[in-house]
C-alpha cells in the first residue's frame, strides 16, 4: 500500500511537471538527438512513417519548421513510452521466467546458454523498445503473454503436479510417450498423431463448453444402457486426454515444442511463430539488385548523379540508401522480426561492397 | 576467408527453415551487435508464443479432465438412481 501510494505520488508529480513544461519529463528532444540509442529509435520511427524530409533535416541540421517541432514532440513521447514499457517488461523477466520461456524453444534456449541471461536481457531491452516503435500491437500482445506466463509461473508446479496425477490415474506411463518418439519419430507421423489428438481435444472441449453439457445430457438419459454407453465414451475421452497430458508433461523437448506449435492452427490461434522463409533472398538476387540500383542512381536526375562513388562517404551513403531501397521494394512498410534480421544481413553484406 | 553473409544468403535461398535457424544459432557470435539483438529478439518472441501456448494447453487439459470427471460422476449417480428405481419396481426403463 505504502509503495503503491508512493508510486502514484511520483506519477502525479511527473504529470504535473509535464503539464508545466513538456520537455521537463525526460528524455528531451535534445537528449534524444544526442543519445545513440534514442536517436536510433527516432530514426526507426521516422523511417516507419516515411518522414524522409524530417530525417534529412535532422541529419543536415537544417532549420526546422513549426510542424517539425510538433512532430518531434510526438516522437519524443513515443520514445519515452518505448523505453519505459520495454524496461517494465525486462523487470518482469526474472531468471526463472526466462528459464520457462527458454524451455519452450530449443533455439532460444541455446542462445541463452551461449551468452547468459544478463546479456540476453540487455539485447531484449533494446529489441523491445524498437518493437514498440515499429509494431505496438505486437509489443502489447507480447507483453500480455509475458504477463500471463509470469502469473502462471507460481501455479505451474501445481498444474504440472495435477496433470501428472491425472496422467497416472488414466494409466498413461512415461514409457508410452517415450515410445511414440522412439519409433523413428518421423515428422509426418508425429504431426498426424498430434493433429488427431488436438482435434479430439477440440471436440471434447466444444461439447463440454456447449452449455451445461453434463446436466442437460444426463437429464435426457433414461436407460441404464445409454448411460453405460456414455460412461464408456467419457472413459475413452479421458484416456485420450490422459495421452495428451502425457505428451505435454512427460514429452521430450522436441515433442513438447512440436505439440505447442501444432496448436497454432488447431485450437484458437495462440501465436504467430516465425518463418525465415518469408524473407528468402539469394546472393545472386542481391548482386543483381545492387548493380541495378547503382546504375539507376548515377543516371541523370538520380540521387548519386555526378558524385564520386569511390569516395568513402559517398559509398557509405550509397550502401545505406540501397538497404532502404531494398527494404521498401521487398517489404514495403513492413518492419520487425525476421525482416529486420534479413535487412541487417543485407546491410552487413553491402558493407563489403 | 569465410564470408558469413554470403553463406547466410546461400542457406536462406537453398536451405530448409531448420537449416536457416541452425545457421543463425550456431554462428551467433560471429554477427555484429545489432544483428545479435534482432536474432535474440525474434527467437524470444517465438519462445514466448510457445511458452504461452504450452501453459494455455496445460490449463485447458486440466480443465477438460475436471469437466469430464464431473460428467462421469453425474452419469454414475444417474445410473445408480435408475438401477435403484428399477430394483424397487418404480420404473422399468430397460428394453
Amino acid at each position: 500500500m505504502v509503495i503503491e501510494g508512493f508510486r502514484r505520488g511520483i506519477e502525479r508529480q511527473k504529470a504535473e511537471q509535464y503539464k508545466q513544461k513538456p520537455e521537463a519529463v525526460p528524455p528531451s528532444v535534445a537528449e534524444i538527438l544526442a543519445n545513440p540509442t534514442y536517436s536510433e529509435l527516432l530514426n526507426l520511427a521516422l523511417e516507419k512513417q516515411g518522414k524522409d524530409d524530417l530525417r534529412r533535416k535532422i541529419l543536415t541540421r537544417e532549420t526546422l519548421a513549426e510542424q517539425d517541432f510538433e512532430d518531434l514532440e510526438s516522437y519524443r513521447q513515443l520514445i519515452k513510452e518505448a523505453t519505459e514499457y520495454s524496461r517494465e517488461i525486462i523487470q518482469r523477466l526474472t531468471p526463472e521466467t526466462i528459464k520457462i520461456i527458454a524451455g519452450a524453444s530449443p533455439e532460444f534456449n541455446n542462445l541463452v546458454a551461449q551468452i547468459g541471461i544478463n546479456k540476453v536481457t540487455e539485447f531484449l531491452e533494446a529489441y523491445l523498445a524498437r518493437l514498440y516503435v515499429i509494431d505496438k500491437t505486437k509489443f502489447d500482445d507480447l507483453a500480455d503473454k509475458i504477463k500471463a506466463i509470469k502469473e502462471a509461473e507460481q501455479k505451474l508446479q501445481d498444474i504440472d503436479n495435477s496433470l501428472r496425477e491425472a496422467c497416472r490415474k488414466y494409466g498413461i506411463s512415461e514409457s508410452e510417450l517415450a515410445q511414440v518418439y522412439a519409433q523413428g519419430g518421423r515428422y509426418e507421423d508425429i504431426q498426424t498423431l498430434v493433429y488427431k489428438r488436438l482435434n479430439l481435444l477440440q471436440r471434447i472441449w466444444n461439447i463440454l463448453k456447449g452449455g451445461e453439457y453434463a446436466q442437460r445430457r444426463i437429464n435426457e438419459l433414461n436407460k441404464v444402457t445409454d448411460i453405460e454407453k456414455e460412461i464408456n465414451t467419457l472413459h475413452e475421452n479421458l484416456a485420450e486426454v490422459g495421452k495428451m497430458i502425457a505428451d505435454v508433461v512427460f514429452g521430450t523437448q522436441e515433442g513438447r515444442t512440436f505439440l505447442t506449435k501444432a496448436l497454432y492452427g488447431q485450437i484458437e490461434k495462440l501465436g504467430g511463430g516465425i518463418s525465415f522463409k518469408e524473407a528468402v533472398y539469394s546472393e545472386e538476387d542481391l548482386e543483381r539488385e545492387w548493380e541495378e540500383y547503382k546504375r539507376e542512381v548515377v543516371k541523370e536526375g538520380g540521387a548519386f548523379h555526378g558524385k564520386e562513388l569511390e569516395d568513402q562517404n559517398v559509398k557509405a551513403q550509397l550502401r545505406g540508401e540501397f538497404v532502404k531501397h531494398l527494404r521498401q521494394k521487398k517489404f514495403g512498410n513492413k518492419m520487425g522480426g525476421v525482416i529486420d534480421v534479413l535487412i541487417g544481413m543485407v546491410a552487413n553484406w553491402a558493407a563489403n561492397k | 576467408m569465410e564470408n558469413i553473409y554470403e553463406n547466410f544468403f546461400k542457406i536462406l535461398s537453398g536451405g530448409s527453415e531448420e537449416e536457416i535457424r541452425n545457421f543463425l544459432v550456431e554462428n551467433f557470435d560471429k554477427f555484429p551487435e545489432d544483428l545479435k539483438r534482432d536474432i535474440i529478439g525474434v527467437f524470444f518472441e517465438e519462445a514466448v508464443d510457445l511458452a504461452y501456448a504450452e501453459i494455455e494447453l496445460k490449463k485447458r487439459l486440466l480443465e477438460t479432465t475436471k469437466e469430464l470427471e464431473r460428467a462421469l460422476r453425474l452419469l454414475e449417480d444417474k445410473k445408480k438412481e435408475l438401477e435403484l428405481k428399477k430394483e424397487l419396481g418404480i420404473i422399468d426403463t430397460e428394453e
